[in-house]
């Protein structure tokens, strides 16, 4: 057999696992006829044994610290990163606005009772949206076809300005 | 089978994820020599093992809700400072890092000359010497010879960490130190004493 068939019984060598014993017998004797081999795998240990011995580097003094200060300080910035945790926190906002625009483009579908952009008087009619005198509060106006603007806008003015709506739905 | 460290490594890391800060703290206490000296030789230079060696750690804890325990925690780290020097290496690895131990390691020399050396200093010698050698290897030959011959991890565990089959770590490692070995002739043993070629 030639050196380069070989090769895998020098590698198994050099990383001492050994062939089968008839494997490595035979290798052994291929070594004791072949110089080349034999400073090969020579070679592999010297420099096995120069890296083993390589003696450790001090660790910088204050390493530990700064390690643990930008571990504690590295999440909230990069956190920014993470579309998906931006994007749950941003849900319910995605959501009021998705219902906004759904309550303008519904009284805007007949006779557009809002002037465009009177976004603001909606999100109002719904913060003081109790009506006075046992009248139908100004946000179930929302849900009426027809409603025109200015009966809207008078029922949002004709609420207290202190009076908001109850999380029930109750004023 | 696991042994005592893999035992404690678990339950720190458990604790770790669990929020627990000292536990973090330990996890970089137990790892940092390791893993600055990993870094330390992959870089050739301080500044840059420091900052991989740190990287490393931001890395490993960002993720480590993560870690399912499938390898060592050891062998975790290892592989993500692996990665993270193969990431620096096209990026901003200081190309002036080998001249730079060349000049501090003939700066040594030249104290050992004047005033009789310390064994600390002899110590820094070679491994600056050794460090040289390892820079001029290609980053995969590097990081398994650096594993097995230096950190003394096992072939499995190298390939587990470098994510490739065991025989392609003998042959890159085999590899390495046949390239090594012109290189670290400057390197010499003798009776205990370390020289270093001029």
């Amino acid at each position: 057999m030639s050196c380069k068939e070989w090769m895998p019984a020098l590698l198994r060598a050099a990383a001492d696992r050994p062939d089968d014993a008839d494997e490595a017998a035979r290798f052994a004797a291929h070594l004791r006829g072949c110089a080349g081999c034999r400073q090969a795998l020579a070679d592999q240990k010297t420099a096995r044994r120069l890296l083993t011995d390589r003696v450790d580097a001090s660790v910088p003094a204050g390493f530990a610290a700064r390690v643990l200060s930008a571990v504690q300080e590295a999440p909230r910035w990069l956190d920014l990163l993470r579309w998906r945790t931006w994007t749950y926190r941003l849900a319910p906002v995605a959501a009021a606005l998705l219902l906004m625009a759904g309550l303008v483009a519904r009284s805007t579908a007949n006779q557009a009772p809002f002037a465009a952009g009177n976004v603001e008087e909606v999100a109002d009619i719904w913060t003081y949206g109790a009506a006075e005198g046992g009248e139908l509060p100004a946000y179930a106006l929302l849900g009426e076809d027809g409603v025109s603007g200015d009966r809207l806008l008078d029922a949002m003015l004709s609420v207290a300005p202190d009076e908001t709506l109850a999380p029930g739905g109750q004023s | 089978m696991r042994n005592q460290r893999e035992d404690a490594d678990q339950a720190l890391v458990a604790a770790a994820q669990a929020g627990d800060s000292d536990a973090v703290a330990a996890l970089v206490h137990r790892y940092q020599t390791r893993i600055y000296n990993f870094t330390l030789a992959m870089t050739g230079n301080a500044a840059d093992a420091e900052d991989l060696a740190q990287e490393t750690f931001i890395r490993a804890f960002r993720g480590l809700r993560r870690f399912r325990g499938d390898s060592s925690f050891r062998n975790w780290l290892y592989r993500i400072a692996a990665n993270a020097a193969h990431t620096l290496r096209g990026t901003r690895l200081r190309q002036s890092a080998v001249w730079e131990a060349r000049v501090e390691s003939d700066d040594v020399a030249e104290r050992q000359l004047a005033g009789g050396g310390e064994s600390v200093e002899q110590q820094a010698i070679r491994r600056q010497a050794i460090d040289r050698a390892l820079a001029a290897l290609p980053v995969e030959l590097r990081t398994a010879v650096v594993l097995h011959d230096v950190e003394g991890l096992e072939y499995h565990e190298i390939a587990e960490a470098m994510d490739i089959p065991i025989g392609t770590v003998m042959s890159r490692i085999f590899r390495a130190r046949r390239r090594l070995r012109p290189l670290l002739s400057e390197v010499r043993v003798r009776d205990h004493r370390v020289l270093v070629k001029s």
